[in-house]
């Protein structure tokens, strides 16, 4: 009983002793730290080498700090931030889509490129940053990767069903994706024809009704960006749903239900899909033989669909960017760090050559080298200097869009609603929700 | 005869429920033993070569691919967890003693509002316990750390522990009483030996709270305090899920609690009752 | 002989308030640093979360809250997915809490046995418990995927047609009770074979000698000694399954199928993590204190009358 009794003391003093011991900080160190939060994945892996060059070069002034979260937490965190205004990170990551939402939390960037001379419309191209400003047009981010949603296919099957052209319209879509279908004996399928059809969490089904909706020239939301699109009311969207609804009866592609983000990219990297709908820098594991099946079997095109809606055919994308906290203390810093990272050709280049980052600067996208090693640069280089990116959730209202565009989506494709009423839901729902009408 | 068919019905009917029970996390771990593709690989691959790719991901591997030192994570949980469970229990012993041996004013209330503070869901209290820690210094340390699971796992211990002083009879220690033993002494000598398997129990229960805790965590840490359940999550990027060191990180993080219940088995078999009491 | 070492009279007098040798604040005295960590860390953002559930506040549209009184209470309130949410979450519960206890209880009786093994058989039937619970909705996930998990690859492999797992809004609560059993069993079993050591041996032996047979036993020795441990661990899964949402949103990242798995819990992670409307999300935890505090009443209740002194 005593020897058990001196254990639990002893071990209690240990914890005791090493609860303290972590608890000291040492030293202040003399440079200023400036702290970049990113999600985990490629951008956290390619930045490392290139954090570790800038602290070499900025040596004594300041030093960067990175730290990567899960993509779930990392907006939890950010708000977190922006609401108790304690600045723990002084770069933050932009997602596209969050853009409009998180600017008044951000600084904007114009006094810094009055200070360098940089010209951001000529570096990224004006469309790719049109979705970065605020409403004084001024950029709250600067990109420092792109992507965007386009059409990956498999070459050697559409050769082998006789498809010589890619499908251009909805119906040609539906033909080929018919024919690409292939059944397995006992009833299951081994080769659906097209994917990129979800619904199974709350923002999945905005992105897969937004591709098809905009390659063929409507949009969710009007052009001003205050009221639901007039577009909805029309016969291009009643065709686009009703397209997606016959995919999903005639079991051309998995059951959106239970069908997520991450789905498509290993349904397709195993070879269970013929095309799909897929975020661009997903092309790096296509062309992965440690990971894909389908290596050198893939192409990768722009969704085109034969283009009737009001507006102009646009692809739906994303990509990160950084910005500023608007309450950090090291606002100078982070901007030399930004502008290291993101309007820097040589630095642009060595990330994307490396694999982990698809490139925001024009230049590097033109670059031969670079479409030499990244077989889809062709149509992410079109989509962002040409076609057009645009996505319906970058406003205040984003997530509760996706929340309807879900719910409704969900109840077409389990045959509770028909396409109809869901235009017309989407429509009326989606003006309410805008205009309080 | 009859003992021996029931004995061996016991062994099926607890096999099946072993079996209903590991399954799936076997499948946890053959995930961590395949390669990249064979992790994604469609239709599901049960026999494969086994590999340490994704361990080495978590421990060294190369520079560039290794994003994680598991290290660290490990030693930040082992500290909070160890720590705020020792904290826990010994504040959740000293309160259940009371709440179960003493009568006074309040105690009612004092015992459902201990209760109530729990009931509360917590997600949105992230950001009032942000600003706290910010305000106190407590943010990113582990001693910040270790007082937040201490406050969430307190209420569940004290009720525990005091429904197993409860089921211990007053009269030993009114005996040890009348031999002038003190209250304290009661708690040492009487309560704690006749009560170890409740103790060991909610002790168990309470460091699986701490160290598979996340909401938590992920408020309040930044880069020096990231715990084990941070680790396991970070490999869902916008890239793709990583199936491998995933279940390799989550693997490992299921050993630390599973020794500990196999300590905590010692003192839960006693089987040492209250033969003090006769009649 | 029924064991009740509550209803002793002397204990009274030893206990109570100036009794023998106890101090009147020595109570508090004892709880003293159990309080202090809860009131320090508890009570502000108790008084925030309702400040804030009075306004009307979603950050990533306004910079600050605009107080509207009860309005969100009343929005909440006839709100129809909260209301569906208050009959799904009550369904998991009973289910759930039903079948945990079923389960363990019936194990910790089997590994009160004198069988071989037994510490072994009782770890490995603990590990449910130990996984990281959001490791827990992803894990299955990828085994009940429709397409591309394991169990449909299964049942078709040996024959069966594929099921809509994650798909039919029908299978949505059924799964997520089994799922929540698996996962929780093993709390209610440690805790009941904690319990089950305080059964006194020489009443098991005198009901032996007695010749009572095992439900017997059972019934009249067993389950009065278990009595408060069981109402305790009812009391704490109750609670938690009141609150379940981390399994459903690992699996789908929304509330399932047609909003099959809108349970409390998913409602309030929609409200404050997806909507980012933190005033509703305030409310709405409010609500859930008030409706634990009436369900957890029953079996507190049943301690206290046990506990009169």
């Amino acid at each position: 009983m005593k020897s058990r009794k001196v254990n639990l003391a002893l071990a209690m003093l240990l914890v005791l002793v090493l609860v303290m011991a972590s608890a000291v900080s040492f030293g202040a160190p003399k440079e200023k730290v400036v702290k970049i939060i990113t999600s985990t994945g490629s951008l956290a892996k390619a930045l490392p080498e290139q954090i570790k060059a800038f602290n070499e070069l900025h040596k004594g002034e300041y030093r960067i700090e990175a730290e990567a979260e899960s993509l779930n937490s990392l907006l939890p965190k950010l708000m977190t931030q922006f609401i108790t205004k304690v600045p723990t990170y002084d770069i933050i990551p932009v997602d596209g889509k969050w853009s409009r939402r998180l600017e008044k939390y951000l600084y904007p960037l114009e006094p810094f490129f009055k200070k360098d001379k940089i010209n951001a419309n000529e570096i990224f191209g004006e469309k790719a940053l049109a979705g970065r400003r605020n409403n004084k047009k001024q950029l709250t981010s600067l990109p420092v990767s792109s992507s965007a949603f386009i059409l990956f296919y498999r070459t050697d099957l559409l050769k082998e069903a006789g498809i010589t052209k890619l499908p251009q319209t909805l119906p040609e879509y539906l033909e080929a994706a018919r024919k690409l279908t292939k059944r397995s004996a006992n009833g299951g399928v081994e080769v659906y024809g097209i994917g990129g059809f979800r619904a199974m969490g709350t923002a999945d089904a905005a992105p897969a009704l937004a591709y098809f909706l905009q390659a063929r020239g409507a949009r969710v939301l009007n052009s001003k960006k205050n009221d639901a699109s007039p577009d909805l009311k029309k016969p291009v969207t009643l065709e686009v749903l009703e397209f997606m609804n016959t995919v999903v009866k005639e079991g051309l592609c998995p059951n959106p239900l239970s069908w997520d983000q991450y789905s498509d990219r290993q349904a397709f990297s195993q070879g269970k899909l013929a095309m799909s709908v897929i975020f661009s820098p997903i092309a790096g594991v296509m062309e992965d033989p440690k990971q894909s099946k389908v290596v050198g079997k893939v192409g990768y095109a722009i969704l085109k669909c034969d283009p009737a809606g009001s507006e102009k055919p646009a692809a739906y994308s994303s990509g990160w960017g950084l910005g500023i906290d608007k309450n950090s203390p090291n606002k100078e810093a982070a901007w030399e760090f930004i502008k290291f990272i993101t309007a820097n050709e040589k630095i642009q280049k060595e990330m994307a050559m490396s694999g982990k980052n698809d490139p925001a600067v024009l230049s590097v996208l033109n670059d031969p080298e670079y479409a030499a090693k990244i077989k889809s640069v062709g149509p992410v280089r079109e989509i962002m200097t040409s076609y057009g990116m645009d996505m319906p959730q970058d406003v205040e209202q984003g997530t509760e869009i996706e929340m309807i565009i879900h719910e409704e989506l969900q109840l077409m494709w389990s045959g509770r609603k028909a396409p109809k009423e869901v235009a017309n839901a989407l429509y009326d729902r989606i003006h309410k929700l805008m205009t309080g009408k | 005869m009859k003992k021996i068919l029931k004995k061996s019905s016991i062994y099926t009917v607890l096999s099946i429920a072993v079996i209903i029970s590991i399954l799936p996390v076997l499948w946890i771990i053959m995930l961590s033993l395949k390669s990249p593709m064979e992790t994604m690989a469609l239709p599901p691959k049960l026999f494969f070569k086994p590999t340490l790719e994704s361990y080495r991901m978590l421990f060294g591997g190369n520079e560039t691919t290794n994003v994680v030192d598991l290290k660290m994570y490990l030693k930040n949980s082992f500290i909070v967890a160890f720590s705020s469970t020792l904290v826990t229990m010994l504040f959740a012993t000293l309160g259940a003693y009371s709440l179960s041996r003493f009568r006074f004013k309040g105690k009612n209330m004092i015992s459902i509002i201990i209760l109530a503070t729990r009931m509360l869901p917590p997600l949105a209290s992230a950001i009032p316990l942000f600003l706290i820690f910010q305000n106190a210094g407590l943010f990113d340390t582990h001693l910040g750390l270790l007082m937040a699971y201490t406050a969430i796992n307190i209420p569940f211990a004290i009720w525990m522990v005091r429904g197993f002083i409860d089921d211990v009879p007053v009269e030993i220690e009114e005996a040890a009483h009348v031999d002038g033993c003190s209250r304290f002494g009661m708690l040492w000598k009487i309560i704690i030996p006749v009560t170890t398997p409740g103790i060991a129990a909610s002790a168990a229960y309470t460091f699986i709270l701490a160290w598979n805790d996340f909401s938590l965590a992920m408020m309040l840490t930044s880069s020096n305090v990231k715990t084990m359940p941070q680790v396991v999550l970070s490999f869902l990027t916008p890239e793709g899920i990583e199936y491998g060191p995933m279940t390799a990180a989550a693997t490992i993080a299921l050993l630390p609690p599973i020794i500990f219940i196999i300590f905590a088995q010692k003192y839960l078999a006693r089987g040492l009752t209250m033969g003090a009491v006769k009649g | 002989m029924k064991f009740s070492p509550r209803k002793d009279k002397s204990f009274e007098n030893f206990a109570s308030k100036g009794g023998v040798g106890t101090k009147a604040y020595e109570p508090y005295l004892w709880l003293a640093p159990a309080s202090l960590v809860l009131i320090g860390l508890i009570l502000y953002p108790w008084l925030w979360t309702f400040y804030i559930s009075l306004q009307k506040w979603n950050p990533l549209m306004q910079s600050s809250p605009i107080f509207i009184g009860l309005r969100n209470y009343i929005q909440v309130l006839t709100d129809p997915n909260f209301l569906k949410a208050i009959k799904l979450t009550f369904i998991l519960t009973v289910g759930t809490v039903s079948l945990q206890f079923l389960f363990g209880f019936i194990l910790a009786l089997l590994l009160n046995t004198d069988i071989k093994g037994r510490s072994v058989f009782r770890t490995l039937l603990m590990i449910p418990m130990m996984l990281t619970p959001s490791v827990v909705g992803l894990l299955w996930k990828i085994i009940l995927q429709d397409e591309m998990g394991v169990a449909n690859w299964v049942l078709t492999e040996l024959g069966f047609k594929s099921v809509g797992w994650l798909s039919d809004p029908s299978l949505t609560m059924p799964l997520i009770i089994m799922i929540q059993t698996w996962s929780h069993m093993p709390f209610v079993l440690l805790m009941l074979s904690a319990g089950l050591q305080s059964v006194p041996n020489e009443l098991l032996e005198a009901s032996k000698v007695d010749g009572a047979n095992f439900f017997q036993v059972l019934w009249s020795v067993i389950l009065p000694c278990l009595k408060p441990v069981i109402v305790l661990v009812m009391l704490f899964r109750i609670m938690f399954a009141l609150r379940t949402f981390d399994t459903i949103f690992g699996i789908w990242a929304s509330s399932g199928p047609l909003k099959s798995g809108m349970v409390l819990g998913v409602y309030l992670q929609e409200q404050i993590r997806v909507l980012w409307n933190f005033g509703a999300g305030a409310t709405v935890s409010y609500l859930m204190l008030f409706i634990t505090l009436i369900f957890t009443a029953w079996p507190m209740l049943k301690i206290y009358r046990g506990e009169s002194r």
